[in-house]
């Protein structure tokens, strides 16, 4: 061996150990910033989150950008690298960098995208690891546009630490049960998928909440299955660093008989066993739960396989359902609570009008009249007593004063000027020096047969006051003329019996008297019937709620009163920051916003209209307490508090009243959405304060009672002991003998309770009669009766349901509790019970036909023996009564008879023809609800989709 | 010629062994078994330095197989490139260099050492999760220098160490390892 050779062989080796080191992965660390708000979204997002790896920042920002004006979908040209990812348990995640130089990592949760710090690729740069870190108020922007983890993401710089691990996402607890199990064969005879040696099969099944119209959401995930090949199995071992079952991000998962024909999932048909339920009727609750499943197969490079097979539909079960949701609805505050004193101010006093009783042709009245000594006691409080207060003013007063039209009018002018006179010399003796020179000279007028005619008509004496109206109109400008008219018309006799005359001879006194004062309930009242309540402030606005509220309940409008006046209230009233308080400084917070008052008042209204409307009540409810602010109830006491001067007031904000919380859960119950379920619980936490429900005052045990029965909390779990579920079940039983057999039928269900089963059974006589509600209960209890279930009964009942309300029909079709125990469906007898029972009537109020025969006409029910189902089809069609919704509904079916593919449907046609019917016939939406179980021509269809969403469309609007 | 491959033996488990940042490391040990018919063993390591690439060598020696006049120590080391994106399966392809030093005697004798460089391929089964097989190939361009004389030839009678010196195009690699994944 050569020297030279020996040298190289001495120094080659020991430098590849380093060369080797060198090689080897350089981590490199970063972060992705979100906030904290969203932190909370990834546990939901858990198979959704892509990454996005950009080679520079410039890409990173250009790629965000276009994400955001929505010009790139979620597939990245290939000079992106893209992964699929679930996070680690400490929310970090790896990439491989690519490139040199740099970049930037895009996460993508859903439909938000946050971007990482920039972080810095060397040649042997390998792997960044990252780190979500939050940042607390993220979302809000700032002045300059950017929110701070907007602005975080766009910083350069480079990164070399590693954030805080952070706790890994949870999947909350649903509350529902899945039984059952759905078969998956993957034999390559029935699934030709190409199995690969070095592949890796994922199944994951799934259901949706609704029908598959492709944007209903996923209900629940069932465990997905990953089948690793034989190559891929090892190899992937080895990558795990020989533990495959602690390293790789799907154990728990893994199958591992590898052969073909395994079936490798087993989800057979499933039973959706549903705790929580939301008041009123939810068309989304009558539909099953289809099923799907997702298989992928990836070799070590891409997915080269993907698919969504559909599978069955699975039955449901909603124990509350039919709850009854009977609550006590008065949850108001204390209206004194809330009284505001008024301001004294200056201000006009509303004129006088006074009828003194003029004997007639005189200028002088009867002194013994007690109606005149009244008024002229007022006159003299008004003038005598109004004046001499100390403030007033009276700037100018003129009295008119009016005769009534019969006789010469030369003499009624006269008569009428004396009038005026006579009452100004009434009042001018009490009226105060400083102000008889303000006097005007008095005014004379007499009135035209005009106003009889108003008075006429408001007396609702219609023909006498046209008689009136014809003599005025052909006598124009003469009143004596149209007295002598009518006079000898015969209606004179009338006028004089009805005094019409007398109500004439007035005097009116017209002046401005300013005085310092505050307005009078009655002139608020009726200055907010003439609209005139802009500038109302609170006080006033008190006075006018206050009347409002004592009315009588029999005033016919008294609510709509008192919601209009309220909703006026709360828009008037408002406060921003820069209004001071009468104590001298600015309080923002206490007089800043709406007012609790009017907001309580008005959802009240809306409560008693059954309508909802979440964000009245919003601002006054706060779940979120913060140390440096004092919640109170009571806004008035805590505003009266004296503040040394110099002293910064505390800040005190009127939120989270009793009677408003529980109006707030009311409107959320009545939203019926499930999307509300965790601020339904926030507020019933904030009403209860960790009290027993027992301990609660009595008003609000059924409301929380019910609240927590539709949450699921009828049944213990980790969030419900048991002896709270007793006791939401027990006051939930005692609303009513529905909700208490409701109640032992669950627990008979879920806990195989004999004695609720019994207690259920004799309860049936005692459920309302005639209610679709308490058939459709006494067709499950029959199913279990003990130790036969009777199956006849339960469909008679489901049929008796059907015939009284028909939308109970597509609910029933996937009721697990209507499944008998030998797994026949009830519905199908009670559907063939329900059709002989409707072709016996002579007509179907809904649908009748234009013959003279009554008969059904629905396809798939026998013809009446004397139309012919085609005969009377073309009829509609070819002779159409383009008015009549059985028409429109006739041509919509024709639309999707016999197609197979929604592709051969005209859609936009078939709306146009469903929304006709409706038109014409608002109840053929239920119609149109069931034609997929009872129209041959739409059940054997693609277009039974359409049907669907059509309904679902157009029951969500009316909702 | 023992002290030379002792020392490459204990840098191959220096590299084995280590632990830092090399034990994060995908590691395997190989044999090639047809080296062995030859009674040339022979032991090679490789590291896994990327998502598709791993760099090794392999070190070769004997001393008279088969009652052969022959001596050989050869070094190989090699950079992969794995095609189907994982280190140790499947196709490769690679450069492989060879650092020979030999001495042999058949009618002439060879007594020098080699230096090449050349493109290397073969294909990877796995049989288990830390047992593989592995079929390869090279082709390259070997330089050597050695001292080339007739066996019966006084060797003093060359005077120069060195009497051939070229290059060929020949291959330099043929192998059917089996592969030991250590980690």
């Amino acid at each position: 061996m050569t020297i030279m050779t020996k040298r190289l062989l001495i120094y080659l080796f020991p430098l590849l150990f380093p060369l080797t080191l060198l090689a080897q992965d350089r981590k490199c660390t970063g972060e992705v910033v979100i906030p904290d708000e969203d932190f909370a979204k990834y546990e939901s997002l858990y198979n959704q989150i892509r990454i996005y790896s950009c080679t520079s920042v410039e890409d990173a920002e250009n790629f965000l950008k276009e994400f955001n004006e929505g010009k790139r979908g979620y597939d990245i040209s290939a000079a992106y690298f893209k992964e699929k990812r679930k996070l680690g348990s400490d929310y970090k995640f790896e990439i491989m960098a690519r490139g040199d130089g740099g970049g930037a990592v895009l996460m993508l949760c859903g439909d938000k995208m946050y971007k990482s710090e920039y972080y810095k690729v060397t040649k042997n740069t390998s792997r960044i690891r990252f780190t979500l870190k939050k940042i607390s108020g993220g979302n809000t922007k700032g002045a300059d546009g950017y929110s701070d983890w907007e602005k975080k993401g766009l910083e350069i710089e480079n990164v070399d630490v590693t954030a805080k691990a952070k706790q890994g996402p949870k999947v909350k607890a649903r509350s529902l049960d899945i039984d059952g199990y759905l078969q998956i064969s993957l034999d390559a005879s029935e699934f030709p998928l190409d199995y690969r040696e070095n592949s890796r099969i994922l199944v994951q099944p799934y259901w949706l909440d609704g029908p598959d119209m492709g944007d209903n959401k996923v209900f629940a995930y069932a465990k997905p299955v990953v089948l690793d090949m034989f190559e891929y199995d090892r190899t992937q071992i080895r990558r795990m660093n020989f533990d495959k079952e602690v390293y790789d991000s799907l154990s728990g998962y893994f199958v591992n008989d590898t052969t073909e024909s395994q079936i490798i999932a087993r989800h057979d048909t499933i039973i959706v066993t549903l705790k929580d339920t939301l008041s009123g009727y939810n068309p989304d609750e009558s539909y099953p739960y289809p099923a799907r499943v997702i298989i992928c197969a990836d070799d070590y490079n891409e997915r080269y396989y993907i698919d969504t097979i559909h599978l069955d539909e699975g039955e449901r079960t909603n124990y509350m359902r039919f709850l009854d949701f009977k609550y006590d609805k008065d949850f108001d505050v204390d209206i004194y609570e809330f009284k505001e004193e008024q301001q004294v101010s200056r201000m006009p006093s509303p004129p006088i009008e006074k009828q003194l009783n003029f004997n007639v042709g005189q200028a002088t009245i009867n002194y013994s009249d007690t109606m005149n000594t009244r008024l002229l006691r007022e006159l003299e409080y008004a003038f005598l007593h109004l004046c001499d207060a100390e403030g007033t003013i009276l700037k100018q007063m003129q009295v008119t004063g009016f005769a009534s039209p019969e006789g010469n009018l030369e003499s009624n002018k006269d008569l009428a000027r004396r009038r005026a006179e006579f009452a100004l010399g009434l009042v001018r003796n009490n009226l105060p020096s400083r102000f008889r020179n303000n006097i005007y000279p008095p005014k004379s007028e007499v009135r035209g047969w005009e106003e009889v005619e108003k008075m006429m008509r408001r007396d609702s004496l219609y023909a006498q006051a046209d008689i009136v109206k014809n003599i005025i109109e052909a006598n124009p400008g003469d009143i004596t003329k149209q007295y002598n008219a009518i006079r000898s018309s015969g209606v004179y006799e009338l006028i004089r019996e009805r005094k019409y005359l007398d109500r004439l001879r007035s005097v009116r006194f017209d002046y401005v008297l300013l005085q310092d004062r505050t307005k009078s309930p009655e002139e608020i009242r009726a200055e907010f019937e003439l609209g005139l309540d802009e500038t109302f402030n609170r006080a006033q606005y008190w006075e006018l709620l206050h009347g409002i509220i004592n009315l009588p309940d029999t005033v016919s409008d008294k609510l709509a009163m008192l919601e209009r006046a309220s909703v006026r209230a709360l828009k008037n009233t408002r406060y921003t920051k820069d209004d001071n308080s009468i104590w001298g400084y600015k309080d923002t917070l206490y007089h800043e916003g709406y007012w609790p008052l009017a907001a309580n008042i008005y959802a009240s209204c809306l409560i008693a209209r059954e309508e909802s409307d979440i964000n009245v009540l919003a601002p006054f409810i706060n779940t979120d307490k913060q140390g440096d602010t004092i919640f109170v109830e009571n806004l008035n006491i805590i505003a009266r508090e004296e503040v040394e001067a110099g002293e910064t007031p505390r800040i005190y904000k009127f939120t989270n009243n009793e009677s408003m919380i529980a109006n707030q859960i009311i409107m959320f119950i009545s939203k019926s959405s499930r999307k509300y379920r965790t601020v339904l619980g926030d507020l019933v936490n904030l009403l209860t304060q960790g009290r027993d429900l027992m301990a609660l005052p009595e008003k609000y045990q059924k409301l929380i009672a019910l609240t927590n029965c539709s949450r699921g909390r009828w049944m213990e779990g980790a969030d419900c002991s048991a002896e709270e579920a007793a006791q939401v079940r027990n006051i939930v039983a005692s609303i009513s003998t529905t909700n208490s057999v409701i109640i032992n039928i669950a627990m008979a269900d879920y806990k195989q309770d004999e004695i609720a089963l019994n207690g259920a059974l004799s309860m049936m006589d005692d459920l309302p009669e005639n209610s679709a509600v308490s058939s459709y209960l006494k067709a499950i209890l029959e199913l279990m009766r003990k130790p036969v279930a009777n199956k006849t009964k339960s469909a008679e009942y489901l049929a008796d349901a059907f015939m009284l309300d028909l939308t109970k029909m597509p609910i029933a079709n996937n009721d697990a509790q209507l499944i008998a125990p030998d797994q026949t469906k009830v519905i199908n007898a009670a559907f063939e019970e329900w059709k002989k029972r409707t072709e016996n009537i002579a007509t179907v109020s809904v649908m009748r036909p234009l013959s003279a025969q009554d008969s059904l006409d629905i396809d798939g029910f026998k013809a009446s023996g004397i139309w012919d189902e085609s005969m009377l089809s073309d009829y509609m069609i070819n002779t159409p009564d383009e008015s009549h919704p059985y028409t429109w509904y006739k041509r919509a079916t024709k639309h999707v008879a016999g197609k197979q593919s929604v592709e051969d449907i005209h859609a936009d046609s078939l709306t146009l023809c469903l929304n006709k019917c409706i038109e014409y016939n608002p109840e053929y939406l239920s119609v149109i609800r069931v034609a997929q179980y009872v129209d041959n021509d739409v059940k054997n269809s693609q277009g039974r989709m359409l049907f669907e969403e059509f309904y679902l469309n157009e029951s969500r609007k009316r909702k | 010629m023992k002290r030379i491959c002792s020392y490459f033996i204990l840098l191959i488990a220096l590299f084995v062994l280590a632990p830092g940042k090399v034990a994060a490391q995908m590691i395997a040990i190989r044999t090639d078994m047809l080296k062995d018919v030859l009674m040339t063993p022979s032991l090679g390591v490789d590291f896994v330095v990327g998502e598709k690439h791993t760099i090794g060598a392999e070190v070769a020696f004997n001393n008279q197989p088969w009652n052969m006049d022959m001596k050989l120590v050869s070094v190989t080391p090699e950079f992969r490139y794995w095609f189907n994106g994982r280190p140790f399966t499947r196709q490769y392809v690679g450069v492989v260099g060879n650092l020979s030093v030999y001495d042999m005697t058949f009618d002439h004798v060879y007594n020098g050492d080699a230096l090449g460089l050349g493109l290397s391929f073969g294909h990877v089964w796995t049989l288990t999760k830390r047992l593989n097989i592995d079929l390869s190939a090279g082709i390259g361009v070997l330089g050597y220098r050695q001292k080339y004389y007739y066996k019966n030839d006084h060797p003093a009678d060359y005077g120069e160490r060195v009497n051939s010196k070229g290059h060929m195009l020949m291959p330099i690699k043929l192998g059917v390892s089996l592969v030991y994944v250590l980690r």
